[in-house]
């Protein structure tokens, strides 16, 4: 029922969230100055509709983790699965955000919501519908005909957000999507993001440096340190759903935290 | 107009409600338009008055100085001649107004169709792409009479070589903007089972779509020198062939009159393609 070749197949019989396995994977590529190991080891297991974060210093290998996941890099070694299939392609169950838009600068923002269904087959009235009720949700629906040239850093990430959900993807893989934005704008995608999420609790892979962020949006972090780019903890999230802006000043959550800062820390500088 | 006596206090109450007092409208709108009259114009008028004190100087020195016409025409002279002889000079300007557009057209299709097959072909790439950027140290005028040879001296020899000097900033320029796209989208692409050559309709063309037009916007001016040196070879017909006859008989004038019109086509030319940038921008500059 995975990793049906056409997504018009995939659709009629699909769990509403997928879940993911890693075991023993590494990736070393090849470059011009010899092998760069991006990832050593790592190995997790992510249950259906679970937010999994994934927290490390900048080069420890979480974005190539992410596209392994994704099927778009191959492993050096081990395996990916989703929902027990090996991941051996690019996975059209998956739903991307990366830290840019990346919008079709000439496409109105409903077009580019509809991006992934048009790239790949005729876009239908269901799939119209779908892009309105999701840009409703992300609050973009009287914006519609907008190019993203007129919308701000924010809406336009929410556009991102709203293609990444046209194709009511199993996965929803996030590379830190909100690191390019201001502070305050950045605070209100998390709330959205994590409002967005309990209505529809797809499995999620979230990437970022923020440890407040993670802690705010995860069930799990999981925590990636450098040389060797490993997993280094996995650390479950106590905070009940919905999540509301009042965590943060639990205790608990500070103390997570410190805890984290200190675990990231640990590991060894990029020379 | 705001001055620290006119500043709210912040209290506590709504700050959005008190404003600092507008400054009076009459001023403000008198200001703006003196701004705007000289902002708008300066740009127009400053480099017209330079060009036209400039010819000033031109036609005061070869009258006062007295210089023969046969050494440099006075712009006057220049002008009188051009009236003269402009029916005939708009006959000689059509084979290499034709000619140019010809040339242009090819270089565009053919330089936009190499630029796809390098980026969508990594062979072709390693293949091509060294050669093709080599073929631009040739000093290329310096072929223009293999041309000849090869082609013998009609209009298609003429248009090859102005297609052979005008295609390489196509293919470059479309070489950047089809490289130009984001990583991540072209991941995105891949991540949802598009086709290649719906990537390229799609999403690389049109974002490479600006970068094309600053390669046609040098490809034009280029298409016409090529025309030319082609018609100074050959020497049929044609504004090149005028000027070289008009030079061989030491008709200055006439020389001057040719290259005002080749400046004029070519301005032309040039904004045809301005004015097909900016309508393809509406649509694709984001």
């Amino acid at each position: 029922m995975m990793a049906a070749p056409v997504a018009g197949q995939a659709a009629a019989a699909r769990p509403p969230a997928s879940a993911i396995a890693a075991s023993g994977v590494r990736k070393v590529y090849s470059t011009a100055s010899g092998p760069v190991e991006a990832v050593a080891e790592a190995s997790f297991e992510i249950a259906q509709g679970e937010f999994v974060s994934i927290l490390g210093p900048s080069g420890c290998g979480k974005s190539t983790l992410m596209l392994m996941v994704a099927g778009l890099e191959a492993t050096t070694a081990g395996a990916i699965t989703v929902d027990g299939m090996p991941v051996t392609g690019p996975q059209i169950e998956a739903g991307m955000m990366f830290q840019d838009p990346t919008l079709l600068p000439w496409r109105s923002v409903l077009d580019n919501v509809l991006f992934p269904v048009f790239m790949s087959r005729t876009v239908t009235p269901e799939d119209r519908a779908r892009a309105e009720q999701l840009l409703r949700m992300v609050d973009l629906w009287p914006f519609r005909d907008k190019r993203p040239r007129e919308l701000s850093g924010g809406m336009r990430q929410r556009v991102a957000l709203a293609r990444a959900l046209i194709q009511d993807p199993g996965i929803l893989l996030m590379d830190e999507p909100f690191s390019a934005l201001d502070a305050i704008t950045r605070d209100e995608m998390g709330l959205s993001l994590a409002r967005i999420w309990d209505s529809s609790r797809k499995t999620a892979i979230f990437i970022t440096h923020s440890i407040r962020e993670a802690i705010f949006l995860s069930d799990r972090i999981l925590v990636m340190g450098r040389r060797p780019s490993t997993i280094i903890e996995d650390v479950r999230v106590p905070f009940p759903r919905p999540r509301r802006p009042e965590v943060e000043a639990d205790p608990a959550f500070n103390a997570l935290y410190l805890h984290l800062k200190a675990s990231i820390h640990r590991s060894p500088p990029l020379q | 107009m705001t001055s620290p006596a006119s500043a709210t206090p912040f209290d506590g109450r709504d700050p959005s409600v008190t404003r600092p007092a507008e400054p009076p409208r009459a001023t403000a709108a008198r200001r703006g338009l003196a701004a705007l009259s000289t902002a708008r114009l300066r740009p127009v008028v400053l480099p017209v008055v330079t060009a036209a004190l400039m010819i000033a100087a031109w036609e005061a020195v070869v009258r006062l100085r007295e210089i023969p016409e046969v050494l440099l025409p006075a712009p006057s002279a220049v002008a009188a001649r051009l009236w003269e002889t402009l029916p005939f000079l708009l006959g000689q300007a059509v084979p290499t107004t034709l000619e140019t557009i010809a040339g242009f057209a090819i270089s565009t299709l053919l330089g936009i169709a190499l630029a796809v097959m390098v980026t969508a072909s990594r062979l072709a790439r390693e293949a091509f792409y060294p050669n093709i950027v080599f073929f631009q140290l040739i000093p290329k005028i310096a072929l223009a009479p293999l041309f000849i040879v090869w082609l013998g001296i009609g209009s298609s020899s003429r248009i090859t070589f102005s297609v052979f000097i005008s295609f390489f900033p196509v293919v470059v320029a479309t070489l950047t903007g089809l490289t130009s796209v984001d990583r991540d989208l072209l991941r995105l692409c891949r991540a949802v089972g598009a086709r290649g050559v719906r990537v390229y309709t799609q999403v690389r063309f049109p974002a490479a779509v600006p970068h094309i037009f600053s390669g046609l916007k040098i490809a034009i001016t280029f298409a016409m020198i090529g025309v030319i040196v082609g018609e100074f070879i050959t020497a049929q017909a044609g504004l090149g062939y005028m000027i070289l006859f008009a030079a061989s008989q030491a008709e200055m004038a006439l020389i001057f009159a040719s290259i005002v019109l080749l400046c004029v086509i070519g301005l032309g030319l040039y904004a045809l393609v301005v004015l097909a940038e900016r309508i393809a921008l509406r649509r694709y500059g984001g």
